[in-house]
């Protein structure tokens, strides 16, 4: 915990991680980590995490699923119930299977899983998030008390528009400020859509996974300015949230580096915007517990 | 199990109605297997006509229900829920919502239509827009389909005349107010058969308070309403009767309530209630229950807007 005694009132700020992997490497199972990225063909395990985390003061992290499997679900919530820092999961699970309510009462006997994701941005069918299976396993959440992340490409956002608006009251989370083509330098339309989606208040996002979207050796951070302005103009500090996308993050940037790049993207904030953005939202959105050291 | 019609519906509906609010409660995994099983053991004892609504258990009981009803076929079961309550404050009776409420009720029981759809607790909102708005995109929604019949639902007897002196309704469902101890319901059969109506009953119990068990924390009743309760309880059980056979029997025998909706996620209690339900009231202990429930009948709470309660 740190006393902020920089901004208009004293804050207590605990900063949360809201997105980030771990996975046991294997080329088979990560075939999209491909020679471009070859930086995270390897391991990353909680050690790895607490090694970037500690020395920044994060207290707390979401892990979100990387394949989509109920075996890393599992994975990943045996290493939240290991490790106090692991405050919540991400988790995959058949949302368009039959099954999916036996699965979800099954995953949530752990209390540390809070959403479900699904990897719609490798969806060919561009009609996916319509498709009544996947909305009736979006029905299934809110019972469970469970978030959705929606994982898309920017051009995906006019369909991620109609599935929030299709269950408005299920909790959506979008991870990445839906992918622009920061690499491209095209705003257009996705800063429309952005705020299209920011009307909505079922939804907030989380500002990561950026660099990755620009290239990843000639990237600036004023680059990428204009897209954190947008996602600031469509959801304002109160419904965003940092995360890292760490390991994923370090083909283009250093978990450190990020964290200090949001940093300065948010100095202009009040203190209480900044607790937000940096923790509050998270463990709001997500329900996370506080740690074992918090507790009094 | 006896059936009896549903005002100008045409449904026949068993005398007892499954209550699935029961299905909206955290349960452990063992239980939820009895919970789902509650289910199957209705639809074999007859009763063939499920409530629920996506206020209970925020969605859990549709989604359970789901389950419940895979690979059963769908004209073995009448299907029920509701639209516009979602949590105990959060109310949306807005036309946009009603088409989305009930998309995403069919979703989660995995069927193409609801026999019954009803606004959920009218009497927490300004009654005016249930009128004005909500009905008549539930009526719509009805045209297309996906809707056999639609109503309201709620604790104060006003609602259903506030209602239905400004528009039509299929049905309505009443709670709390047909039982040995309150009998509010009845009074409005002439007006509501006047209109065409059909009546369901729900809660025969009230909320546990004519059983022998605790009453859950939020019940309303006053120590004099729980003591006069008790003392009905305890003379019952004296006569080796279980007060809440008489609480059943009392509230399906009444011809105009069509249906008596109760619920639970133990099987058992199931089949007990349809056991009951066919056989006859003991008439003496009847008199004798309801003289020691004279200085409370008819006693009622608030609920909602004041404004939209009885006197």
């Amino acid at each position: 915990m740190r006393i902020d005694l920089a901004g208009d009132a004293y804050t207590t700020q605990f900063m949360i991680d809201a997105h980030h992997h771990f996975w046991k490497y294997d080329p088979v199972q990560y075939g999209w980590i491909d020679d471009s990225m070859a930086r995270i063909r390897r391991d990353f395990l909680p050690a790895d995490l607490i090694a970037e985390i500690a020395p920044l003061g994060i207290e707390g992290v979401v892990s979100v699923q990387a394949r989509q499997s109920l075996v890393e679900t599992q994975w990943l919530l045996e290493l939240a119930g290991e490790h106090d820092f692991i405050r919540g999961v991400v988790g995959w699970a058949p949302l368009s299977a039959p099954s999916i309510v036996d699965d979800l009462a099954q995953l949530t006997r752990h209390g540390k899983l809070k959403a479900i994701r699904h990897v719609v941005q490798d969806e060919p069918d561009p009609e996916f998030m319509d498709r009544e299976p996947f909305n009736a396993g979006i029905a299934a959440l809110m019972p469970f008390k469970l978030a959705y992340d929606i994982l898309i490409f920017e051009r995906q956002l006019p369909a991620a528009i109609r599935l929030v608006d299709r269950h408005p009251d299920q909790l959506f989370v979008l991870d990445h400020i839906a992918k622009p083509r920061i690499r491209d330098g095209q705003i257009s339309p996705w800063r429309e859509n952005m705020l299209e989606l920011g009307r909505r208040d079922n939804i907030v996002c989380k500002v990561s996974g950026m660099a990755t979207e620009a290239d990843f050796k000639n990237w600036t951070p004023a680059q990428l300015a204009p897209y954190f302005e947008t996602a600031l103009d469509a959801f304002e500090p109160r419904r965003l949230m940092f995360g890292t996308d760490w390991p994923v993050c370090l083909v283009a940037c250093e978990y450190t580096q990020w964290h200090a790049i949001v940093s300065d993207f948010i100095a202009p904030l009040s203190a209480s915007e900044r607790e937000a953005m940096m923790g509050k939202t998270a463990i709001e959105t997500y329900q996370l517990e506080k740690g074992q050291e918090e507790r009094g | 199990m006896l059936y009896r019609e549903l005002g100008r519906t045409g449904l026949s509906l068993p005398v007892i109605g499954f209550g699935a609010s029961s299905l909206g409660q955290e349960f452990r995994s063992i239980d939820l297997n009895e919970a789902m099983r509650s289910v199957h053991v209705a639809l074999d004892c007859g009763i063939n006509f499920i409530d629920t609504s996506p206020f209970y258990g925020r969605g859990m009981s549709e989604v359970l229900l789901g389950v419940a009803l895979r690979g059963v076929p769908r004209n073995r079961y009448l299907l029920g829920t509701k639209l516009g309550r979602y949590t105990s404050t959060h109310f949306d009776f807005s036309a946009r919502r009603v088409v989305e409420s009930v998309d995403t009720s069919l979703l989660r029981m995995g069927v193409e239509h609801l026999d019954i759809c009803l606004c959920h607790d009218i009497e927490f909102v300004d009654m005016s827009q249930i009128v004005e708005e909500t009905l008549p995109a539930l009526r719509q929604v009805q045209q297309q389909g996906k809707v056999r019949f639609v109503g309201v639902s709620g604790y104060p007897m006003k609602m259903f005349r506030y209602v239905l002196d400004r528009t039509t309704l299929d049905v309505v469902l009443s709670y709390n107010h047909y039982t040995l101890q309150n009998t509010m319901f009845a009074d409005l059969a002439p007006y509501l058969k006047q209109k065409g109506v059909g009546m369901m009953n729900a809660a025969p119990f009230s909320a546990r308070l004519l059983t022998t068990g605790p009453l859950p924390a939020w019940h309303k009743a006053t120590p004099e309403v729980r003591a006069t309760a008790r003392r009905a309880a305890e003379h019952c059980q004296a006569q080796g009767v279980d007060i809440a056979q008489l609480a059943v029997q009392f509230s399906v025998r009444n011809p105009d309530m069509t249906t008596c909706v109760t619920g639970t996620a133990n099987p058992a209690r199931v089949k007990q209630w349809a056991e009951w339900s066919d056989q006859p009231i003991d008439e003496k202990l009847l008199a004798e229950v309801q003289e020691i429930l004279k200085p409370i009948h008819n006693w009622h709470y608030t609920e909602g807007r004041p404004e939209n309660n009885d006197p």
